[in-house]
């Protein structure tokens, strides 16, 4: 009788704590994982609708854009901001700022990174996962750069900063980084991530090589390092140069690029917006617009004129009304003919640019560029590449490298409801204030 | 017996099925003389309405066995006179009966119950309330937690934003994690639906409000624990019978409760929007949005294809036109909840049973739409011979069913539903009329949308089947020394089943939208012709195993001890999942393949791509914990109560380590019964005793943890790559969680007069929310806009007072009852910097935003100075002047900057409820109040307005012309839509209301006939009741037009006639 009640008693108080540590070891929801593994940071790299996304800003305020006045009014607070270049864009309680999409990249970068580092794995596809982080990283500070940070070598480069964050730690402090030391890093990144990353890809959206050197091309060219910019759109342009032929396309659909079509070597798009990117008041630059010749197969593959003179965008390589801002072919055919033009080299830039050119021209109505001096020759490449590249939004971060040089400087003025607004060379309106509910925490 | 022992053993090591309840309770007792305290041996104790009687042995003591009941004995002794003594078995003290020789008292024992053990209301230290069968029968409802309203001290249904935190108790004691209390059905947590419980088959709930019981529940307890028990087997031997059946009508929706502006207003904006080219995006979109009727005819009108006296004649119809009218006509009646059920129950020696139905038909306001609940309980209990072995077993089913016919139609304010006939009409949706006409005729599906046509043809249904099956073994293996194992097992089935037929508007336009021309004329249909399935299946089961000993022993009169200590299991997992079915025939049973993958352009937009949604998705989740704990009470001489409990629990927190997992609770109680005293035993109070707790809850938020996670989904059918396989960082690391803890201090006083005139208690508490976890905004550059972590601590005082009257008079009795709760809150730690537009922000979101010395829950606005007297333009404050900037107000206010107003929760509350009893009358009046809160009321949204949708009804008082700046404070209409100024207004003081008000909440009135009273009559008892809810307010602070508490629907009124039959 006695040693069942101590059986009981035992069996009571013991029975159940061995295995116990099993038992809580269960996952509480199915779809959440710790990221551990390659297949987890392959998952969160495939992640577009967080990487391969960029802000609309940039081009709202450059010249490509154009709008009215009554149509200003029914935009969202940050497009309408950006048009009039007031340097607050946000009201001070938005939290979803093109700004967090940024630094939510930079985020996941960061932790990709890290968790790198734990993973035993085979070496090469580690290897590429790693060059993908570094590039995401460094085309998001870009991307940042662009709009809140001048330009290494303007004046106000010193009195600008932004908040940099290169590890994972959510409590870790940002530091506060001013334009030379952002580029830096950007730059840092990139080097490292030649040397990792793979030749090809799935779908655009994860980058290449070939996205690397196109994009490195892309910096350099806005820090004016010409000799470095026609170095990396060379290499980008070694294996794989093939040009859409315009006369291939279909006008007479809507849109008539196709999504990931061969120009595209890295997907990116602008955030969508409908006032924006889907609007009838949407409107491309109509000086802009007046300069494309008949012969020039992208007046109409490009634009879809609104009967009043103006012109709307259609030629997203998006293959829809989202914009496209990554890197495509034509951008690195522009790059290394500016470059090479600004070298000295005028008659490889040129070649180059004819090269680019007959694939957007009416068969046989384009003629080789001949006997143009450089000024002349750079004239005609900056002109061709505001054409080409037209609601990209790379125009903004054109206009502000082109400020830096009296000869290309440029005024922009925008008239609305009466009022000229004037955007000068030098204007500090070329740099936004980081949005107001940043500030609020420092 | 030794086998019987053998079995118990096996049973409990191996860690099987079995319970508690037991089928015959013991039921010890001594009597004494209350003059000299000496025991009265050969006292004679009797149970009323039986047969039963016993003397007292040499020692005063009798025992009795029974099955648990409420009894009364009546204990007489010659020349120490007679005395009546009610109480409730399972009781797990052994009661102490005084003769004092002043002839009849009548003593109740009120027992509580933890869901553990049953505790006799003069050994409790805690605080609990309990709800009896009566009061929780006073309301008429399908719902069982409507019940506990205005009738349960310390507890307050939150009405307005109640979203996550339906009920409170005592307050909030999170911020972010789970705010609901624990459920507690017959000893175990309940995990399903409380729709599925029938009110009529619960006996009573005790809500656990402080330390020492709600460690008993440990870290689930954090919020209060409400313990339901439901009704049990017969108590007096015989077969009881008894039906209760009802019928409630509520008064149909009132769609003009919230003022609108008048119709000709809006028509006339949107005419000026038009004239301003507003329409014009939309109107050229390639999306081809829908736009306004009126709006499409000023576009006729425009482009010549009517003439302006036709567009005129047309837009003075739509002034007149109202949907809302329409909606009222064909879509809305009143709802009418239909209730029966039908209890049996009875005995014998060595076994009891209860039976019971239920069924609740509840017809909803939206006409054809209903939904109807079948519960289904069955009962056993078992006793050995020798009374030491008790089993028992029970089974609860509840089938519910919801069924959807009809959709209420959206469609813009002045849209007509149907002609002067009654014909149904085309109104807008998705897709403008322009685009329409332009295809009609093209081969493309009828893709005209005449809601009104379509009304009834819907077929969604969902049911949802709940079983709880339990079962327990208990065996006294000593004199007081008990062992016993519990089990149940859960589950529940939801299953959801929308059968959208072909005919509909929404699947005739997902076919054509879908739809691919040819090129010759003729369409391929990805989306095939036919009926839209609509699937989804749930399943969550639960085991819950306990093994608990307990032991409980009195000597030499004046101790007694009771300890219980055990184990606990639990295993919840859930699994889902749906999908959808394409060119569905249901009277063949038969759908279509659909190609998920190809990208198709859209008919309306050939730019726009998609494939077609798979509807597919899955979930599955679980839920563990693994809980000891140790209870114990030690009373002496029936004057001190030391109670003291432990418990720790651990559950499957994902990545965490193992020693993180789980959290020691522990609490401590003292009970002082002062009546029992000699200096107090003259005194005015019969009953007169203090108590006091003090411990620690916890809370546990199961989404969290220390390490990085991620979630997998596939991305959507209409994006660059559909159903890429991605993931998503849902939560960052953050190596500094902890469990969420409340500590709190319990004193509560309760008291009884001379003859039971006034009786009562009063509480007061003390309550510290430590390491609460919550979202913080964070600055976007750490990749977040909000982080969770353990940021805040939280400071709640209250207290909560319960006054019960008893006065009589011949036939007349009057038992008033006034319950007053006091909860002040205040947020006493937070760590992360805000601002002002945060608050304001996130208290028009959620409501809940910690500041320093503020209650969560609280509003704020700007601080404002009235209107411009020129132009109608609201004023407020940047830097302490006056300004009209309001983008510089909005975005540079600081906290200090803002109006506080107050909490946004009552503060005070509670009810005085009034039952008048004469002869076989009854009516029972209760009316809450709710005091010391505000809230913002709505008012019109220019900003909105100027973007084409109707407003508010304010719009009407606006400032038009200078002077209206002393009549009114709505701002005058801007020429453009600001959304800065709009924001201002919106937060702004003008719009701030005191939401204080008292509140005619519920009349019942009954009729009693019983068999005692009349002889003839043909059941044992009869009732016949009338119940009116929702009567209206009596008085608020506040010149709003609205009821503080319903701001966006009118509570609905209700009638409701029933009967209560006993066999």
């Amino acid at each position: 009788m006695k040693n069942l009640i101590y059986i009981i008693v035992i069996g009571l108080l013991t029975g159940i704590s061995s295995g116990c540590t099993d038992f809580l070891d269960a996952k509480p929801n199915k779809a959440i994982v710790v990221p551990d593994s390659l297949e987890d940071i392959n998952a969160i790299l495939n992640n577009f609708g967080y990487f391969n996304r960029e802000q609309l800003i940039g081009l709202v305020s450059s010249d490509d854009f154009q709008t009215t006045g009554d149509y200003l009014e029914t935009i969202a607070p940050q497009f309408k901001n950006a048009y009039l270049w007031e340097r607050d864009l946000y009201p001070p309680d938005v939290s979803n700022t093109s700004f967090a999409l940024h630094y939510r990249q930079i985020l996941y970068s960061n932790v990709i990174l890290d968790l790198l580092d734990d993973i035993i794995s085979e070496q090469e596809t580690k290897d590429h996962y790693r060059g993908q982080a570094l590039f995401f990283r460094a085309y998001a500070y870009y991307a940042l750069a662009q709009l809140y940070l001048p330009l290494p070598a303007s004046p106000e480069m010193d009195q600008v900063t932004i908040p940099v964050k290169m590890v994972s730690d959510i409590s870790a402090q940002a530091e506060f980084k001013n334009a030379k030391e952002v580029y830096d890093l950007i730059l840092k990144d990139m080097n490292e991530s030649l040397a990792l990353l793979p030749k090809t890809s799935a779908y655009p959206i994860r980058p290449t090589l070939q996205a690397a050197y196109g994009f490195l091309a892309r910096v350099y060219l806005q820090l004016g390092n010409f000799q470095l910019a026609k170095d990396h759109a060379e290499l980008a342009l070694a294996d794989n140069n093939i040009l859409m032929n315009f006369s291939d396309l279909d006008a007479e659909k809507m849109y008539p690029m196709a999504l990931f079509n061969k120009e595209t070597i890295f997907y990116c798009q602008m955030i969508s917006s409908f006032g924006v990117t889907s609007s009838e008041f949407s409107l491309v630059n109509n000086k802009l617009y007046e300069q494309y010749h008949e012969n020039d197969l992208r007046k109409t593959l490009y634009f879809t004129p609104n009967g009043n003179g103006d012109a709307m965008f259609r030629g997203s390589y998006v293959g829809n009304f989202d914009l496209f801002s990554g890197i495509a072919l034509d951008e690195i055919f522009l790059i290394a003919a500016e470059a090479n033009v600004r070298l000295g080299m005028v008659d490889q830039g040129l070649e180059l640019l004819y090269s680019l050119l007959k694939t957007r021209y009416v068969e046989g109505k384009l003629l080789p560029y001949e006997n143009l001096d450089q000024n002349a020759a750079l004239n005609l490449i900056l002109l061709e590449r505001r054409k080409e590249l037209v609601f990209r939004g790379i125009r903004w971060s054109d206009q502000k490298r082109l400020n830096m040089e009296p000869e290309t400087s440029m005024t922009v003025e925008r008239e609305v409801n009466g009022v000229v607004n004037i955007l000068s060379p030098n204007s500090p309106n070329y740099v936004f204030y980081t949005p107001a509910r940043e500030r609020l925490f420092q | 017996m030794k086998n019987t022992l053998l079995i118990l053993a096996f049973l409990v090591i191996t860690g099987k099925v079995w319970g508690q309840e037991s089928a015959l309770h013991p039921l010890q007792g001594t009597v004494l003389s209350l003059e000299d305290q000496k025991i009265v041996p050969g006292a004679l104790v009797r149970i009323l309405n039986s047969e039963t009687l016993v003397f007292t042995d040499e020692e005063g003591k009798f025992n009795f066995r029974l099955p648990a009941g409420k009894y009364t004995l009546e204990i007489s002794y010659i020349g120490l006179g007679t005395k009546k003594l009610t109480l409730v078995l399972p009781i797990s003290i052994n009661p102490e009966i005084f003769l004092d020789g002043t002839g009849l008292s009548l003593e109740e024992v009120e027992v509580f119950s933890t869901g553990y053990q049953e505790i006799p209301k003069e050994r409790a230290t805690g605080s609990f309330v309990q709800l009896d069968r009566e009061l929780l029968n006073r309301r008429v409802s399908s719902n069982i937690i409507d019940r506990l309203e205005d009738v349960s001290s310390g507890l307050i249904l939150n009405r307005a934003r109640s979203d996550g935190d339906p009920i409170s108790i005592r307050g909030r004691s999170t911020l972010f994690s789970n705010a609901r209390p624990l459920v507690v059905i017959d000893n175990f947590p309940y995990d399903g639906p409380l729709e599925s419980i029938n009110p009529n088959d619960v006996e009573s709930i005790t809500l656990l409000r402080d330390a020492a019981a709600a460690s008993i529940w440990g870290a689930q307890a954090g919020n209060g624990v409400i313990v339901i028990t439901t009704k049990s087997g017969s108590t007096t031997g015989k077969t009881n019978i008894s039906f209760n059946s009802n019928i409630s009508v509520f008064q149909q929706p009132n769609l003009y409760y919230v003022p609108q502006m008048n119709m000709p207003d809006f028509i006339e904006t949107e005419r000026t929007l038009f004239e301003r080219n507003f329409y014009r995006t939309q109107e050229r979109s390639a999306n081809k949005p829908g736009l306004s009727p009126g709006v499409e005819t000023l576009i006729k009108m425009r482009d010549g294809l009517i003439t302006q006296e036709e567009g005129e004649q047309i837009l003075e119809r739509f002034k007149t036109s109202d949907i809302r009218s329409d909606l009222g006509r064909y879509y809305y009646s009143n709802a009418v909840y239909k209730q029966s059920a039908l209890n049996i129950n009875g005995a014998s020696d060595r076994h009891r049973y209860l039976v019971s139905v239920g069924y609740d038909d509840n017809a909803l306001a939206v006409s054809g739409n209903s939904n109807n609940r079948f519960t289904l309980t069955l009962k056993d209990a078992w006793t050995s011979a020798n009374k030491k072995l008790e089993m028992n077993a029970a089974v609860f089913m509840t089938k519910a069913n919801s069924i959807e016919k009809t959709n209420v139609p959206q469609g813009y304010p002045y849209e007509r539903l149907a002609d002067e006939n009654g014909n149904p009409q085309e109104i807008t949706r998705n897709f403008s009329a322009r685009y329409k006409e332009s295809v009609a005729g093209s081969g493309l599906l009828d893709w005209r949308n005449m809601p009104l046509a379509e009304k009834g043809i819907l077929d969604h249904r969902t049911e949802n089947v709940d079983w709880r099956i339990n079962t327990g073994l208990s065996y006294e293996i000593l004199e007081g020394l008990k062992a016993s194992v519990l089990y149940q097992y859960w589950s529940n089935t939801n299953m959801r089943r929308d059968l959208t037929p072909f005919s509909s508007y929404q699947v005739r336009d997902l076919i054509n939208q879908f739809t691919q021309p040819n090129g010759d004329g003729s369409y391929y249909r990805p989306v095939p012709v036919g009926d839209l399935l609509s699937t989804f299946t749930g399943n969550s089961i639960s085991h819950n195993l306990r093994g608990q000993l307990s032991y409980s022993k009195t000597w030499k009169i004046k101790h007694s001890i009771n300890a219980l200590g055990g184990y606990e299991l639990k295993n919840r997992e859930g699994l889902s999942s749906s999908a959808l079915y394409y060119g569905y025939r249901d009277e063949l049973g038969l759908s279509q393949p659909v190609d998920h993958v190809t990208t198709w352009p859209r008919f309306h937009n050939p730019g726009q791509r998609a494939t077609i949604n798979s509807g597919v998705s899955h979930s599955g989740i679980t839920d563990r914990f693994v809980s000891y704990f140790f209870n114990t009470g030690y009373s002496y001489d029936n004057r001190f109560d030391f109670t003291a409990s432990m418990r720790k629990d651990q559950s499957n927190l994902f990545g965490v380590e193992t020693n993180k997992r789980g959290v020691p609770l522990w609490s401590a109680g003292f009970g002082w019964n002062i009546s029992g005293e000699n200096f107090a035993s003259a005194s005015n109070f019969p009953y007169l005793k203090l108590r006091t707790t003090y411990g620690y809850n916890g809370n546990v938020d199961k989404t969290l943890s220390s390490l990085i996670t991620a979630r997998y989904l596939n991305s959507l059918n209409f994006s660059i790559i559909p159903n890429l396989q991605v993931a998503d960082i849902i939560n960052p690391p953050n190596p500094e969680l902890r469990w969420e803890r409340i500590k709190i201090a319990n004193i509560g006083l309760d008291f009884e007069t001379a003859n039971a005139m006034f009786s009562g208690s009063l509480e007061l508490y003390n309550k510290e929310g430590i390491d609460l976890i919550g979202d913080y905004p964070v600055p976007a550059s750490t990749g977040l806009t909000t982080f969770r972590g353990n940021f805040a601590n939280t400071t709640t005082r209250g207290l909560d007072l319960i006054l019960t009257g008893n006065f009589s008079k011949e036939s007349f009795r009057w038992n008033p009852n006034l319950l007053y709760s006091w909860v002040d809150e205040k947020v006493s730690r937070y760590d992360i910097p805000f601002t002002a537009a945060f608050l304001l922000e996130s208290a028009i979101n959620g409501g809940a935003f910690p500041v320093e010395g503020k209650p969560l829950f609280s509003i704020y606005s700007y601080k404002s100075a009235g209107l411009n007297p020129d132009t109608g333009n609201p004023i407020g404050f940047l830097n302490g002047e006056k300004s009209e900037e309001y983008f510089a107000i909005t975005s540079s206010a600081i906290t200090e900057d803002l109006v506080y107003h107050g909490s946004a929760r009552p503060v005070h509350f509670g009810a005085f409820r009034n039952d008048f009893h004469y002869k076989n009358f009854s009516v029972s009046v209760n009316i809450s109040y709710r005091m010391g809160y505000y809230y913002r009321r709505n008012s019109i949204d220019y900003f909105r307005l100027l973007r084409g949708e109707i407003g508010h009804g304010d719009y009407d008082r606006r400032w038009q012309t200078p002077g209206d700046e002393l009549v009114t404070d709505i701002p005058s209409l801007p020429a453009t839509a600001n959304a800065n100024r709009q924001n201002f207004y919106r937060f702004s003081e003008s719009l701030v209301e005191k939401g204080d008000h008292v509140r005619l909440q519920d009349i019942r009135l009954s009729y009693t006939l019983t068999k005692n009273k009349v002889p003839n009559f043909w059941f044992q008892g009869a009732e016949i009741y009338a119940y009116v809810n929702n009567l209206g307010i009596l008085w608020k602070a506040s010149d709003d037009i609205l009821d503080p508490d319903y701001q966006t629907a009118e509570a609905p009124k209700s009638i409701a006639f029933g009967i209560r039959l006993d066999f």
